[in-house]
């Protein structure tokens, strides 16, 4: 009976919610997801690798948790094991996690290895307690059944079971090699937020903005996922831990008994995993797409369209799936060619291929100047959203393009995915270099792509968003760039951190808005333009009177040329921001730009431009006006009326 | 230019800051005047690494003011109420005034590194 309980603890299961985002917006059931413990005494902090590797603790905590590790990996490389090296992993840096209580914290990370399997995801975890001591522990969690996605709730759920392996060189047997177990009482912040404030939404691990909602929960109790025999990531994860244990630390109950709490980071991008049950036979999927009889027959005489389709709906479990199947099916059996290379390529799940196909040939509008410089006056008009104009090929009698749509209503996840994927295919058609590190997430969170006819728009993924780009003057090419790490000059770190870990719609209006509020309360009183072509045509001076130039106080392009797209192009094209000066040698323009490009001590060795350009608009402006006066200017000369 | 020493750093960080100071305020030649700046860096970093800030010290009174405003500026986590009288007298005057305000500003905000 002893070893009854026993097993079943070790095993034991648990139902998780995990939201990849927070708008829920519908209530559903709390489910099973282990017991509450009273306890509020405890804090919740989350950031990327960076943000957290500046606090002295997790510092301090991640560089001993390495040496744990490279011991242990030499103890494993000393022993030749021939097993694969359950230390061989890299570190997640988008999302640590931390979790305080009772003056022990917590960080948990996700981490990957070299062979991927979807049917777990792992964390690594570093508990530091009152006294500084460092454990770090491997966290698995297996997933039991498919994951469910609600789509009303932007969350998956599903059941898993948990092992904690302590990261222990004292652990390991010296003559075997082998970890031996040591069992750890886990327990896992979880949150029931519903994104508007209320805690009775679906269970999910914490995250910043959960507020009270917040809950300890116990997960049970594991004694190590690990042993020599039954680890292997090729074959997927194990529960089984027999054979393990030193038989010390197992007694349930048992005061002494480690104790880690965390908080899961999952993996958000990685594919759903396959259950032999998903596995469908031809009746089973034409009673399931409700195929007509010679539908069920083409399927039948075709087997890898067979398996393409089974696969299909395995990863697409949901109507808006089947639908999309069902079509693909009619068109692979009535369309023109192309279309048929087409649903083929989508049902693989080859959306690279499927994007060539449609926009070769497409029509793009030749008006787009998106990477600057260009030339004026066809570079300056704002572009919120890019036209496709995809050819005639795809004209036949069951639409490609309603196919398409479908395809787009797939699971939030799934789509969010695929939409970015789109979205950077067509905006690099237009003419856009996006950049390399912006991921295609971001860009299905910031775009949606909207089949209108034989047309595909690229557009701002909602009316707020749309408004405020359109209120600020920024192009949605504009948009990309900010959400781009390298490129982004700084909005990156803000957009996430507003975004809760990851860039939103929301927190791009939000930033938007804010630099718009700064730079219009500096600019009151000022007209602003979409371009410098357009004030300079407003205010009659497309050409500066002779000896002048019209100079922009914020500058206008700056160091990596941000500035337009931080603070809004009608901010910077402002006659405000704007001053017709004396311009050549030795001059109150030339004398200006030369300060520009100096470097000092106060800018610590950097360019002024440089220097200047993680400033806000109103320090820009001011420095920029303290500037022109230390060259002479009177303050009245050059302004625009 | 490599220093080996600590006289001849102090006489490289005093020429070099003279020819900043007179670029900044006679001619608008961000070449010369950042040439001037990174040699400058170099003497003073020799200088920082000998720990020579109390050799430094005396240039708080050279007769050359942006040479007494450059090493103000670095002597400012050293000996920080000299240093900061330096850089407020200079901003009190017409003559490199804005660099000492923006010094004693981004100094002030914690802004500076040395």
């Amino acid at each position: 009976m002893k070893n009854r309980i026993s097993k079943y603890l070790r095993h034991l299961t648990l139902m998780f919610i995990l939201v990849i985002s927070v708008n829920c917006e519908k209530e559903i059931a709390e489910p099973n997801i282990g017991t509450e413990v009273e306890n509020t005494d405890f804090k919740l902090n989350q950031g990327t690798f960076n943000e957290m590797f500046k606090t002295p603790m997790f510092k301090k905590g991640f560089l001993e948790t390495m040496e744990i590790k490279s011991v242990l990996q030499k103890i494993n490389y000393a022993n030749k094991t021939g097993k694969k090296d359950i230390y061989d992993f890299t570190i997640d840096s988008s999302t640590i996690k931390q979790a305080t209580i009772n003056k022990i914290t917590s960080f948990s990370m996700l981490i990957k290895r070299k062979e991927t399997n979807n049917s777990f995801f792992e964390n690594l975890a570093i508990k530091i307690d009152s006294l500084g001591q460092t454990k770090a522990y491997l966290i698995k969690y297996t997933y039991t059944s498919k994951p469910t996605y609600n789509p009303d709730h932007n969350s998956k759920s599903f059941e898993g079971t948990t092992k904690v392996t302590t990261l222990d060189p004292k652990l390991i047997n010296n003559e075997s090699g082998k970890i031996q177990h040591e069992c750890t009482s886990l327990y896992s912040l979880m949150c029931n937020n519903d994104g508007k404030g209320n805690c009775n939404g679906s269970w999910h691990p914490a995250e910043n903005n959960c507020n009270s909602c917040i809950v300890l929960k116990q997960s049970g109790i594991s004694c190590g996922y690990y042993d020599d025999e039954a680890f292997n990531l090729g074959e997927g994860g194990t529960t089984n831990t027999s054979g393990g244990g030193d038989g010390t630390n197992n007694n349930v109950g048992d005061e002494d008994l480690d104790q880690l709490v965390v908080v899961p980071v999952d993996c958000k991008d990685c594919a759903l995993p396959v259950f032999e049950d998903d596995v469908f036979d031809v009746e089973t999927i034409a009673i399931k797409l409700e195929l007509s009889i010679a539908e069920a027959d083409f399927l039948k005489t075709n087997n890898s369209l067979l398996i393409d389709v089974a696969n299909f709906l395995i990863v697409n479990n949901n109507s808006e799936g089947e639908n999309f199947a069902r079509n693909a099916i009619k068109v692979l059996i009535n369309g023109y060619a192309k279309e048929k290379e087409v649903a083929s390529a989508l049902l693989k799940g080859n959306t690279d291929l499927a994007m060539d196909l449609l926009l070769e040939g497409a029509e793009v509008p030749n008006y787009l100047c998106p990477n600057p410089p260009c030339p004026e006056d066809v570079a300056e008009a704002i572009i919120q959203d890019v036209v496709v104009t995809i050819n005639n090929a795809f004209d036949g009698e069951l639409n490609i393009l309603i196919m398409l749509h479908d395809y787009f209503l797939l699971d939030l996840a799934t789509r969010t995915l695929k939409e970015g994927a789109w979205a950077k295919r067509i905006l690099e058609e237009a003419g856009a270099d996006i950049s390399s590190d912006v991921s295609l997430w971001t860009l299905g969170e910031l775009f949606k792509v909207r089949i209108r006819g034989r047309k595909a728009y690229v557009e701002p993924a909602n009316q707020d968003l749309w408004d405020t780009m359109s209120d600020v003057g920024t192009s949605i090419f504009d948009v990309a760039v900010l959400a781009s790490p390298i490129k982004g000059g700084g909005a990156y770190g803000l957009l996430v951190k507003t975004g809760g870990s990851k860039i939103t719609a929301a927190s791009m209006v939000d930033f938007l808005k804010t630099y718009k509020t700064i730079a219009t309360t500096t600019l009151q009183g000022g007209r602003g333009y979409e371009s410098f072509y357009l004030l300079k045509k407003a205010i009659g001076k497309l050409k500066a009177k002779d000896g002048h130039a019209l100079h922009h106080i914020v500058e206008q392009n700056g160091h990596q040329k941000l500035n337009p797209l931080k603070f809004g192009k009608k901010n910077i094209h402002n006659t405000k921001n704007i001053i017709e000066i004396p311009t050549g040698a030795e001059t109150l323009h030339n004398n200006v730009t030369s300060h520009y490009l100096r470097k000092f001590d106060f800018t610590n060795g950097k360019t002024v431009r440089e220097w200047i350009s993680s400033k806000s608009f109103q320090e820009q402006y001011d420095y920029g006006i303290k500037i022109l006066k230390q060259e002479g200017w009177d303050g009245i000369y050059g302004i625009i009326k | 230019m490599k220093y080996l020493r600590v006289e001849d750093a102090i006489k490289g960080f005093v020429g070099y800051a003279k020819i900043e100071g007179i670029i900044n305020s006679e001619v608008a030649n961000s070449k010369i005047a950042n040439l001037a700046y990174d040699n400058r860096k170099k003497a003073y970093e020799y200088l920082k690494a000998h720990r020579a800030f109390d050799k430094m010290k005396p240039l708080l009174t050279n007769d050359n003011l942006y040479v007494r405003l450059c090493a103000a500026t670095k002597l400012l986590n050293v000996y920080e109420e000299e240093a900061l009288n330096v850089l407020e007298d200079i901003a009190k005057g017409e003559a490199h005034a804005f660099v000492a305000e923006m010094t004693i500003k981004e100094w002030k905000e914690g802004n500076l590194t040395f």
